[in-house]
């Protein structure tokens, strides 16, 4: 059994998980946890079983992309499958997502429990969790773009479920509805573009689109539009991306989003959901290549959301809400790696970016569990309480801040690299700008998290070290941190059966070798390190004043950062300005205008009418012969009238 | 296949059973119940048969018969009118919709106790009607059968209903009445026109009726039956209707009388009057987009819900029309989807409503909040619908949608464009719904609520199971559909434009 071929298989473990815990879950012992940890597991394995044989075939020459499945929807001309494909970048999201959501599967069987019991829906977490395994590896796995949209729609309704998991809340609502309502804001680009394309080459199949394009036949419509169809339909494919993946000017969903249950954050909201944007960009890399202007659109978007979201994450006290809008800034590394056409690089930060930023979000989750506190501010002191948790947190945050040699240094070195080599040194600078935020809102995070006094008693008080099914996720995580990183190495990837570093097995159209230039390695990690001496002078201890200092020296410009520019007051005012008084409107004109002047006036009318002219039945035998009379003098008179 | 009398039964079950209900004295509420369950499981059943046995590789109508009743008189002539029942792809998922909607509306009604009598004899006129204009092949008799639909619901939402009740009643009576006098006008034209002496609508469609004659008599069928598809701007009798209706009424209304409309303008119009649809046609999508965009704007500013519904119910089905204005083969078939895919939706939507509207007596969805605690089944089935109406993929009606769209794409783009954002519109009202009645803060206020009822359980699974089937495995209904639309005249056959072997010149 060539396990490759058979790909399916591992969204439908967990899809089956699905079913069972949603209409026995709730009756089994332990909420039947342990069915959907059991197919997370399953998942994992099975995973190592097609990763080899799609190295057998790279080995054999065969190719490296497999496809097979049966068709869906048809008829005539008009097919829609329901296929799988194999290839390297799908090897690289079916590894995030198996790993990750094997960690958060173990690591919610405590989270969702406090003192050992479990929460209320402790049987409808585990069932949705498991749906959304089933619908992102179906979005990974995916040949074409409709099958992809299926299982796109599918792990946006199971974030809108798991954010407002605590529904109770009336801000766990409004958070699920907001994530759902803006992503498909985006999708209905996405689903433009889809059409779009279809239109254009009769196909969904990812791999003929992209060779229609490179073919030049996209723009070959006689019909409308000409040169632009191509350009708008990436566009629109590209909202739809940049949606899911929270980009500038739809990032407002993702830091909201953080009302879920942490692992949930862990899982959906940093590792694997909100990299679909990413991984869409990734496999129509071909076709934004050859669109005039989309891979600078890419780049712009991903440049801006890094600088940004990185300023916000500055002035942010949740400790969640920090790692979200690192979540951001990171996504916006990776767009623009794909905005410079380095796929791999795009998908090796993606790889990295994964486990360090689940491992963070599992720490806060761990901190969180243990202090019911999750306000920063509050905070501190807490790493001699909570060691483990501790530790890791800081060698994923030393990770993420790009310190060698763990792995984020890797992946955001080769951004710069490829970034130099493909745009201008002014993106390159301002690239690292966002890069030494990173490292200053981390270290920043984790200096008034973990160290100086204590300043809450009865924070520091509840402050243990969390149970082992907790504790061992972080742990796996930070250990995949501290290796994760050298397979841009051509001699580990080979040691492990690859053909060689992660740029030659994940690529288009041609490898890239790694390149390692001291050079531009030393100013990175030199950057990195600034940000960490510069979080050292505002934070530490009683340096803090000076952070104090420089907002009250500006203090218009700090108040601009902590309310994140504004965006969220401008949606606000978009919807309370715009949106609702269109709805009163077209309200007001159906009720009015429609229906009181259109449907109601005639039938009013007709009411006065015989209102009015129940007053000649007046039953009296003269006034009726005057009116027969008047009436035939009428017909006659128009009879003599037409005839003459 | 040529077994017309499981047609016929589809009209002697409903229709005798009604007969047969004369005769129990009303103090039997519970006979008259289970007769009426009786009766429409009976259909039910008829229905999945005839929507199974359908041999969708042979196409056509099917199950015909027909007994002539007055013919080679005055200026009939051979078969004048005459009992003409057939289905063909089309109507089939029609005729299983209806089946299905009448089964779950008599569950739904099992609570009414105000003159039970005659709530389900009106009601078994109004199923039996729907039946008649969906298998109906003489225009005599199906324009009797349009109507036996349409009368009913007037008393029934006098008598039954709520809210407004009269008023609701009288402008749907009247406004839907005024859309019959124009089919009326434009079925006797046709006759004359026609000059073949019969009102069989097989006869007729073989008649080639020439491009200013279907010009002019076009509309008279498009408007006539579009209303009571809620065409804008005449359709604002569906959401006070709906507002007014008892349950069950809603669920018929929305869920299959809307429906009627639809399929009276492919039936009378797209069939008889080819000719018209070249211009016809592109103002109908035009009207369909408008109403697509325009229920779900409006959707959002409603507080009750059956308004909320109402007004989504006026936004899909401007996607019915919008699909059959497309006039291709994608588009027209998604237009069918949709039809049935809207029909169990909606009236999922309003037998979950009923169950909620019984207990507490109000539907202002600003009242309610945390519903989920007291009515978590409710709730589930609610947001089923609620997916299902915000075109979900495994729903069936992310199906219809997105058929209907790319049928649109190829020649208005913009309406194609504008749908899609009417259902991201739907995502916002459906939410802001479910988040405001159902999720958030439990309201101790609604502390005694219960929930629904297990006949209304049984339902809403009745009505959930095509959901789910259509959205995962849309082929039955497809295979059916598609190759009768393909037999509608004027309907551009489309598919791929380009495929991978003219790319690469092999």
């Amino acid at each position: 059994m060539i396990w490759a071929d058979h790909a399916w298989i591992l969204p439908a473990i967990p899809a089956i998980s699905f079913v069972v815990l949603f209409l026995f879950g709730r009756k089994l012992p332990r909420g039947g946890d342990f069915i959907s940890v059991g197919a997370a597991l399953a998942v994992f394995v099975l995973f190592f079983f097609v990763l080899e044989s799609h190295l057998d075939w790279l080995g054999a020459g065969l190719g490296g992309i497999r496809n097979v499945g049966t068709d869906w929807i048809n008829f005539d001309s008009f097919v829609v499958r329901l296929g799988f494909t194999v290839d390297s970048i799908a090897i690289v999201m079916v590894f995030v997502v198996s790993t990750v959501a094997l960690m958060v599967n173990i690591y919610s069987t405590n989270y969702l429990r406090h003192h050992g019991k479990p929460e209320p829906r402790y049987w409808w977490y585990f069932a949705v969790l498991s749906l959304f395994v089933a619908a992102m590896l179906t979005l990974v796995l995916a040949d074409n773009l409709l099958l992809m949209f299926v299982a796109w729609e599918g792990v946006g309704l199971c974030s809108f479920l798991l954010i407002g998991f605590y529904y109770e809340r009336r801000s766990a609502v409004e958070a699920a509805k907001k994530a759902f309502v803006t992503t498909r804001l985006g999708d209905v680009g996405l689903f433009i573009g889809i059409i779009l394309f279809w239109r254009a080459t009769g196909s969904f199949q990812i791999s003929d689109i992209i060779a229609a394009a490179e073919a030049g036949r996209v723009n070959d419509l006689p019909q409308v539009m000409g040169d632009g169809y191509l350009t708008l339909s990436t566009l629109m494919l590209f909202l739809g991306a940049a949606g899911k993946s929270a980009q500038v000017p739809f990032h407002v969903w993702l830091p909201d989003a953080m009302e879920g249950p942490t692992p949930v954050s862990a899982l959906i909201h940093a590792a694997t959901m909100v990299v679909a944007g990413v991984y869409l960009v990734a496999r129509l890399l071909p076709v934004f290549e050859v669109t005039p202007g989309a891979s600078n659109v890419v780049l712009a978007v991903g440049l801006t959301t890094a600088l940004l979201a990185g300023i916000m994450a500055l002035a942010q006290n949740d400790i969640k809400r920090v790692l979200a809008y690192s979540t951001v800034s990171q996504l916006g590394f990776m767009f623009v790696a794909l905005g410079v056409g380095a796929v791999g690089i795009a998908m090796f930060h993606l790889l990295t970016h994964a486990f360090f930023k689940a491992c963070l979000f599992l720490g806060s989750g761990s901190v969180i569990h243990m202090t019911e506190e999750q306000d920063a501010r509050k905070l501190g002191g807490l790493w001699w309480r909570m060691p483990v948790t501790a530790s890791t947190f800081i060698i994923s945050s030393v990770a993420l801040a790009g310190i060698p040699p763990l792995s984020g240094f890797f992946s955001k070195d080769e951004i710069f690299v490829a970034t130099l080599d493909g745009a201008n040194t002014v993106v390159a600078i301002l690239l690292g700008v966002a890069a030494f935020l990173s490292a200053l809102y981390m270290a920043r995070l984790v200096i008034i998290t973990f160290f100086g006094p204590p300043k809450d008693i009865a924070v520091i008080r509840r402050a243990r070290e969390a149970a082992p099914t907790i504790l061992i996720p972080l742990v796996f995580l930070t250990v995949l941190t501290f290796l994760v990183g050298f397979v841009a190495f051509d001699q580990v990837g080979d040691a492990l059966g690859f053909p060689g570093g992660i740029n030659n097995y994940v690529y288009f159209p041609e490898p890239h070798d790694f390149h390692f230039y001291n050079s531009i390695a030393a100013v990175t990690g030199t950057v990195s390190l600034l940000g960490f001496l510069t979080a050292w002078w505002f934070f530490w201890g009683r340096n803090s004043r000076r952070a104090r200092a420089v907002r009250e020296f500006q203090p218009r410009l700090a108040a601009v950062v902590e309310n994140k520019f504004y965006f969220d007051e401008a949606y606000q005012w978009g919807i309370d300005r715009a949106m609702l008084p269109l709805a009163r409107i077209v309200s007001w004109f159906d009720r009015m205008i429609v229906n009181d002047t259109g449907i109601n006036a005639p039938a009013d009318a007709t009411r006065y009418a015989a209102y009015w002219l129940r007053y000649h039945v007046t039953g009296r035998i003269p006034d009726y012969a005057l009116l027969m009379v008047v009436g035939v003098a009428l017909a006659g008179g128009l009879a003599f009238l037409l005839r003459g | 296949m040529d077994a017309g009398e499981a047609l016929l039964l589809l009209l002697l079950i409903p229709g005798g059973t009604m007969l047969l209900t004369l005769f129990v004295p009303s103090r039997h509420a519970n006979v008259v119940r289970w007769i009426s369950l009786i009766a429409t499981t009976a259909t039910l059943i008829d229905s999945i048969w005839i929507f199974a046995v359908y041999d969708f590789a042979e196409g056509g109508y099917q199950f015909d018969l027909q007994y002539p009743w007055i013919e080679n008189i005055a200026f009939l002539g051979e078969n004048g009118i005459s009992l003409h029942l057939a289905v063909d792809g089309i109507a089939a998922p029609l005729v299983l919709l209806n089946g299905l909607v009448g089964f779950a509306g008599v569950l739904v009604s099992w609570k009414i106790t105000h003159r039970v009598k005659d709530f389900f004899i009106l009601f078994l006129a109004l199923f039996t009607g729907v039946y008649g204009v969906y298998i109906g092949q003489d225009l005599f008799f199906w324009f009797f059968a349009y109507e036996l639909a349409v009368l009913p619901m007037y008393l029934l939402i006098v008598i039954w209903g709520s809210t407004n009740k009269e008023y609701g009643a009288m402008k749907l009576t009247m406004v839907l009445v005024g859309g019959s006098v124009l089919i009326f006008v434009g079925i006797f034209a046709v006759f004359a026109e026609a000059g073949a002496g019969t009102f069989d609508m097989a006869v007729l469609r073989e008649v080639n009726f020439g491009r200013s004659f279907a010009n002019t008599f076009f509309p008279f069928f498009m408007i006539g039956c579009g209303i009571l598809a809620g065409l804008f701007p005449f359709h604002t009798w569906s959401p006070d209707g709906h507002v007014a209706a008892p349950t069950a009424v809603s669920m018929l209304h929305a869920g299959v009388l809307m429906k009627l409309g639809a399929f009276g303008v492919i039936r009378l119009g797209m069939e008889i009057l080819p000719a018209g649809t070249d211009f016809w046609m592109p103002v109908l999508l035009v009207l369909g987009g408008v109403a697509a965009v325009y229920g779900a704007i409006s959707a959002i500013h409603q507080t009750d819900l059956k308004f909320v519904i109402g007004y989504s119910s006026v936004s899909h089905m401007g996607f019915v029309l919008m699909g059959l204005g497309t006039m291709n083969n994608i588009g027209v078939n998604g237009a069918v989807l949709q039809m049935f895919s809207h029909g169990v939706m909606t009236a999922l939507f309003f037998a979950m409503v009923g169950g909620l509207y019984d207990q507490a007596h109000t539907r202002d969805i600003r009242v309610f909040g945390g519903l989920v605690r007291k009515m978590p089944l409710f709730v589930i089935f609610f947001g089923i619908a609620g997916l299902t109406s915000l075109g979900l993929p495994g729903l069936s009606g992310f199906v219809a949608e997105f058929h209907i769209f790319v049928g649109a794409i190829d020649k208005f783009p913009l309406f194609a464009a504008l749908g899609i954002l009417s259902a991201a519109l739907t995502a916002i009202y459906v939410l802001r719904l479910m988040g405001r009645a159902a999720l958030g803060p439990f309201n101790p206020r609604w502390e005694s609520l219960k929930e629904i009822s297990r006949w209304e359980i049984a339902a809403a699974i009745v009505l959930i199971a095509p959901i789910i089937a259509m959205g995962v495995w849309p082929d039955p209904f497809i295979d059916r559909i598609a190759q009768s639309v393909a037999d509608l005249p004027q309907v551009e056959q489309i598919g791929g434009l380009f495929t991978l072997s003219s790319l690469t010149g092999g």
